[in-house]
């Protein structure tokens, strides 16, 4: 059986050559494919590094030969997503957010999101800040006002 | 004097906290070593101390980690393998120690010697370590001196996880309405205390917000109300129906709960007036959440499709006065009250 290879090229010019069913969940590549002439080393995914190209390839493999038909399957993709998940760390987790927003994978996305938001639970207002790089810009005036304002919250 | 001492020794670093003195085990060395006048002698830091008169490289100061330099003069520093024990200058102590220590019953390698710091900070004390923490294992060297290198035993992990500055920023655009909407309610709220515009963000009177929750927030249990809105309600009825609504919604789910917390109240005025309150007779379609005290953490949102109302004056009363008479009141008419679960 003969399947089109696509070769996808990362922000370092390494090359990752995948099935054309397995690319094509991404509807960037799919469109690339349709619509431009690829260069000669593949196609050029300028703002996605080898690193988290290859974790993206590695889930795209993984779900466009899996096409779970019984409860069963089901089950064990979902564990291989946990699998997947658990041995990233965060920056890893947010390059692939990046990428898979990018990429326009919309369950790599939902999966990523979802993971960031497991992490984020029962983190305090600090952590958060901390864990996304937010510098808080309340006043202690305003901080003070808005913690009034959604006191249930706190409760 | 080739006294082969102290090829181990350990040092418990953590002296921030007070805690017993030493268990059984210990209780002899710890009466030995508690006798005598006890000024505080100040070890000067980096100072090798002396050990039967020639200076030894073994510095104190890498034997309690570096936190302190202050031992108490009437402790033996250390004390030999035949009971002997060595004061810090060098000198023999008079207090007899027994030997071997024995700990929980175990008896102690004799070639180890434990330092303990007794809680208070800048004290040490010669014993048997009751928890193994922060020791020092000192490497031994042929003539009995050493320095102190690693810890003895692994300091016990702090469960809670450090949370590390992540190096890559991540977009507003992909947080927002990627991210934030997978979190429990509650904690949402609780996040916009993080900067400005997650505080614009995340809105409670915003309904498209609300529906976007609605969808994203897979974890929580989704309760969906059928009801039909016949005629105008006011605000306040409006209120009141949500209220209802919450309650059976949740009755629903077998969770016992007839209290809606202040944020569903005023969410719940908020999105009548917003989403076509102010006489509206039209079936409507209206997000919300609500929760209770036994909801843990929330209920999840509630979408009321559509809201059949009657209001009656008698039912206004019968409402405020007795809550647990939420259910059979004829304030609103349910046809469809089931409870979905997802």
């Amino acid at each position: 059986m003969s399947t089109k290879k696509i070769t996808l090229l990362s922000s370092d010019r390494e090359q990752f050559i995948v099935d054309e069913a397995v690319a094509i969940q991404s509807q960037t590549i799919k469109n690339l494919i349709e619509d431009t002439v690829p260069d000669e080393d593949g196609i050029p995914l300028p703002v996605v590094h080898s690193r988290i190209l290859a974790k993206v390839t590695e889930y795209l493999t993984k779900h466009a030969n899996y096409k779970p038909h019984n409860d069963a399957a089901k089950e064990e993709l979902k564990n291989w997503d946990v699998k997947f998940l658990g041995k990233l760390d965060n920056n890893t987790l947010f390059d692939l957010i990046l990428a898979a927003n990018y990429l326009d994978i919309k369950g790599l996305l939902d999966l990523t999101c979802q993971a960031v938001a497991d992490l984020m639970k029962g983190m305090s207002v600090e952590e958060v800040r901390k864990l996304f790089n937010i510098e808080n810009d309340f006043t202690p005036e305003e901080e003070e006002a808005v913690r009034k304002e959604n006191q249930w919250a706190f409760d | 004097m080739e006294g082969r001492w102290s090829s181990v020794a350990a040092a418990k670093e953590d002296c921030g906290e007070s805690r017993p003195p030493l268990e059984e085990g210990g209780s002899a060395i710890t009466a030995a070593t508690h006798g005598g006048a006890s000024t505080r002698w100040r070890w000067p830091l980096g100072e090798p101390y002396s050990y039967g008169g020639t200076k030894s490289p073994y510095m104190l100061k890498g034997l309690l980690g570096n936190r302190s330099n202050t031992v108490e003069p009437s402790h033996p520093f250390l004390q030999g393998p035949l009971g002997e024990s060595w004061m810090y200058d060098g000198t023999k102590s008079s207090g007899p120690l027994e030997e071997p220590w024995t700990h929980g019953g175990i008896k102690l390698p004799t070639h180890i010697y434990y330092i303990m710091m007794n809680g208070q900070r800048g004290k040490i004390e010669l014993g048997v370590p009751d928890r193994y923490l922060g020791l020092v294992q000192v490497s031994g060297l042929s003539n009995g001196l050493g320095r102190a290198t690693r810890p003895y035993f692994r300091k016990k992990k702090k469960k809670k996880k450090k949370i590390e500055s992540s190096e890559i920023m991540l977009p507003e655009h992909l947080i927002m309405p990627h991210i934030l909407p997978r979190l429990p309610i509650n904690q949402l709220f609780r996040l916009k205390l993080v900067c400005k515009d997650w505080n614009q963000f995340i809105q409670a009177d915003d309904p498209h917000f609300l529906s976007h929750h609605f969808h994203k927030d897979k974890h929580h249990a989704t309760v969906t109300h059928s009801l039909q809105v016949q005629r105008h309600v006011s605000s306040s009825d409006w209120l009141k129906l949500l209220c209802m609504l919450t309650w059976r919604a949740l009755i629903g789910r077998g969770d016992c709960c007839c209290d809606v917390k202040r944020m569903g109240r005023k969410l719940a005025q908020d999105s009548y007036e917003k989403l076509g309150g102010g006489g509206s007779t039209d079936p409507e379609e209206i997000s919300g959440y609500c929760w209770g005290e036994k909801m843990s953490p929330c209920a999840g949102p509630v979408r009321i499709r559509h809201v059949t109302v009657a209001v009656g004056e008698d039912a206004h009363s019968k409402w405020r006065t007795n809550g647990r008479q939420q259910r059979t009141h004829p304030l609103a008419e349910l046809n469809d009250s089931e409870a979905l679960c997802t």
